[in-house]
């Protein structure tokens, strides 16, 4: 990641050698329009060795920016010595350094350049009122200091939100966001508003319907509540932020917080940021408003993230939980029809036996079992249809029925998506209309994966060095072509294979050898896709067809 | 002859032991259902009866599924036969009873079969 310092550097840098061209040019200027103390030559020689000395101090001894100020100012002087500093010429060429101060001190301008420069024109000039000396330096005094307090925060701002993405981005802090909670919170401990923020702790809670719920917070608690959560709730609504609430947490009251509502998409978040004591509340609005409150929405905006990456998560589980029940369920169902198919199975045998039995005790007491266990059979049948007719209900479910309109842009993207999860490149020969992008075909998103990853699974198996995708546009038709070529031995197999699948008539006992298939054509059927399977020569090609909705 | 089956769907395969009873025994065998490994008390009570037929998934109520039944009934000093009674296929079983190290034992397949009862059962009676 390039650090934003990188950046800002090299724009400092390239700042301060034009602002010394400038210098340089303006010095010239003012020596050909000005009347001088010197000659021309000796302004000639002071230029050349200006240029020289500030040229060795960048280019061999680096970040000796007070020693350059110093050659500034005595280049200054000694152009200005002997001239009137009442000329907008000359004012303008004193005042130069203050302008181009970020690039030597720092972020901000520092109270002494002021003062040097103020130095420079009352030698230059002569001091006449002392009174106006003071007057002068307290007002830059202040407005130094207020700049100095407003450089600060930035500085802290960018330090903490390049902290927040460094964790993210580098270390991939999901779900750890408590631990840049903790960098936060150092960063300001760290910093000169330490004790006028002495920041202990960030409880983050989710809010719904006026209640709450703890997320994360900067150290392990049990619990965080609010003694009249109502209050505290219409006070964010309204302002957005509450000072001192009636906090507690592990039911420990907390005097000094601060509570923010910061809202990501669709959740609510309040953040109670609590203080170790009273802080200087001087400060407190800068630091909320311009750090903490920015800082804090990104983190929201993280947990948003992990939020809706948990949600697909879950539904994932979900699916997968439902399918692995659905088999587990076909293999109990097994075990439940050898269970139940044993009263059948034995009074088929009873009956047949029966036939045979010669009349007597024994054959009386045989045919009595034989009736009960009709009887049970017959029970056992009722039981063994019920079940079937659950199981096939659950399969239904399974196979993808809902329908969504899918844009074409978007079906591009997830086929390459799948395509990349099994190919290092892309080998596609793209024919559809970039402007066809918003056009939109109907499908269901998880079944069309499974279609689509079964197809190119098949593909990295099967193919002898030549394979990709063609996205065709045939009468109104969005065409995806899959095709690879394949060994001359499997050409037979793969013959037959494509003439059962496009077959309606082939037994459903043969294509339930090939699971995959017979998955893929049943989700297929669902939706409204046409789909060939054939072999052209030596390449083999799936296609599928989608009409515009 | 006392004969006891560990079996918690009696109702499934009481008709098909009777039948074998009746036919190639003379309604000699005496069968005690049991649904639960539990249901015994004191494992050793299993000596009283010449052969033990153990349904290998017994409920969820059980304390012991069959397999566990079978081991501890083969600790027992003077422990009866025991043939298997299952539904799973008998390559799983046999792999299952390798692992536990228990011995091979005779298994009666789900759905019974009468034949296949009187087979596995006479070796023993």
């Amino acid at each position: 990641m390039i650090k934003v310092q990188f950046l800002d550097d090299s724009v400092r840098l390239l700042s301060s050698i034009v602002y010394r061209i400038i210098l340089v040019i303006f010095g010239i200027v003012i020596i050909f329009t000005s009347t001088n103390v010197f000659s021309y030559s000796h302004y000639l020689m002071l230029t050349v060795s200006y240029v020289s000395i500030v040229g060795l101090l960048y280019f061999r001894v680096h970040k000796i920016s007070i020693l350059r100020l110093f050659f500034d100012f005595a280049y200054i002087g000694i152009i200005l010595y002997g001239k009137p500093m009442n000329d907008i010429l000359s004012m303008s060429f004193l005042y130069l350094p203050i302008i181009n101060s970020p690039n030597f001190s720092g972020r901000r301008r520092n109270i002494s350049l002021y003062v040097v420069t103020l130095l420079f024109f009352l030698g230059l000039n002569g001091i006449n009122d002392w009174w106006k000396i003071f007057v002068v330096i307290s007002f830059f005094a202040i407005i130094g200091y207020l700049e100095n307090i407003r450089s600060s925060i930035s500085m802290l701002a960018e330090d903490i939100f390049e902290t927040i993405d460094e964790s993210y981005v580098k270390n991939l802090q999901l779900n750890k966001t408590h631990r840049v909670y903790r960098e936060i919170i150092k960063k300001i401990q760290d910093s000169r508003f330490s004790d006028s923020f002495p920041i202990e702790g960030i409880y983050c809670l989710s809010l719904e319907d006026k209640k709450y719920r703890i997320v994360n917070t900067s150290k392990y608690v049990f619990n965080v509540n609010f003694v009249d959560f109502e209050n505290v709730f219409n006070e964010l609504e309204k302002n957005g932020i509450v000072k001192n609430a009636n906090l507690l947490i592990d039911e420990k009251p907390i005097k000094n917080n601060i509570c923010m509502k910061i809202e990501q998409d669709e959740i609510s978040y309040l953040f109670a940021v609590v203080l170790s004591k009273r802080g200087l509340y001087i400060y407190v609005p800068f630091l909320i408003n311009s750090v903490l409150r920015v800082a804090l929405a990104r983190v929201a905006n993280i947990l948003a993230i992990e939020w809706k990456v948990r949600k697909v998560k879950k539904e994932y589980f979900d699916k997968l939980n439902q399918n692995i029940e659905y088999f587990e369920s076909a293999a109990d169902t097994m075990h439940f029809l050898n269970n139940k198919f044993s009263p059948l199975k034995s009074y088929i045998t009873m009956a047949e036996r029966l036939d045979s039995m010669p009349p007597g005790k024994k054959r009386d007491s045989y045919e009595q079992n034989a009736k009960k266990t009709r009887e049970r059979a017959r029970r056992s049948l009722e039981i063994i249809v019920e079940r079937a007719e659950n199981l096939l209900e659950m399969k239904n479910d399974l196979l993808f029925r809902s329908l969504e309109r899918y844009s074409i842009g978007k079906l591009f993207s997830l086929i390459r998506r799948t395509w990349q999860e099994h190919f290092d490149t892309d080998r596609f020969e793209t024919y559809w209309p970039k402007s066809d992008h918003d056009r939109e075909v109907l499908l269901n998103e998880d079944g069309i994966y499974l279609v689509l990853s079964n197809i190119i699974d098949n593909m990295t198996k099967h193919n002898d060095g030549q394979y990709g995708i063609k996205f065709e546009n045939e009468q109104g038709q969005y065409v995806v072509e899959f095709y690879n070529n394949f060994k001359k031995e499997n050409k037979e197999k793969l013959l037959k294979l494509a003439s059962e699948f496009m077959s309606e008539e082939t037994a459903e006992i043969e294509m339930r050898k090939r699971n995959g298939l017979v998955i893929m054509k049943k989700i297929l059927k669902q939706m409204p896709i046409e789909f060939e399977l054939k072999v052209e020569n030596t390449i083999y090609v799936f296609s599928l067809s989608f009409k515009e909705a | 002859m006392e004969i006891l089956i560990f079996e918690n769907e009696k109702v499934e395969v009481e008709g098909s032991f009777e039948a074998v009873n009746i036919d190639y025994y003379d309604s000699q065998l005496n069968f005690t259902y049991l649904a639960s490994s539990q249901a015994i008390g004191d494992i050793q009570k299993v000596k009283n009866y010449a052969l033990v037929i153990v349904d290998l998934s017994l409920s969820l109520k059980s304390e012991m599924d069959g397999y566990h039944l079978i081991r501890e009934i083969l600790k027992i000093q003077g422990h009866p036969d025991i043939v298997i009674l299952t539904g799973a296929l008998e390559t799983t079983v046999n792999q299952k009873i390798e692992e536990m190290g228990l011995p091979f034992l005779p298994i009666i397949k789900k759905p019974v079969d009468l034949e296949d009862i009187y087979r596995k059962i006479s070796t023993f009676l």
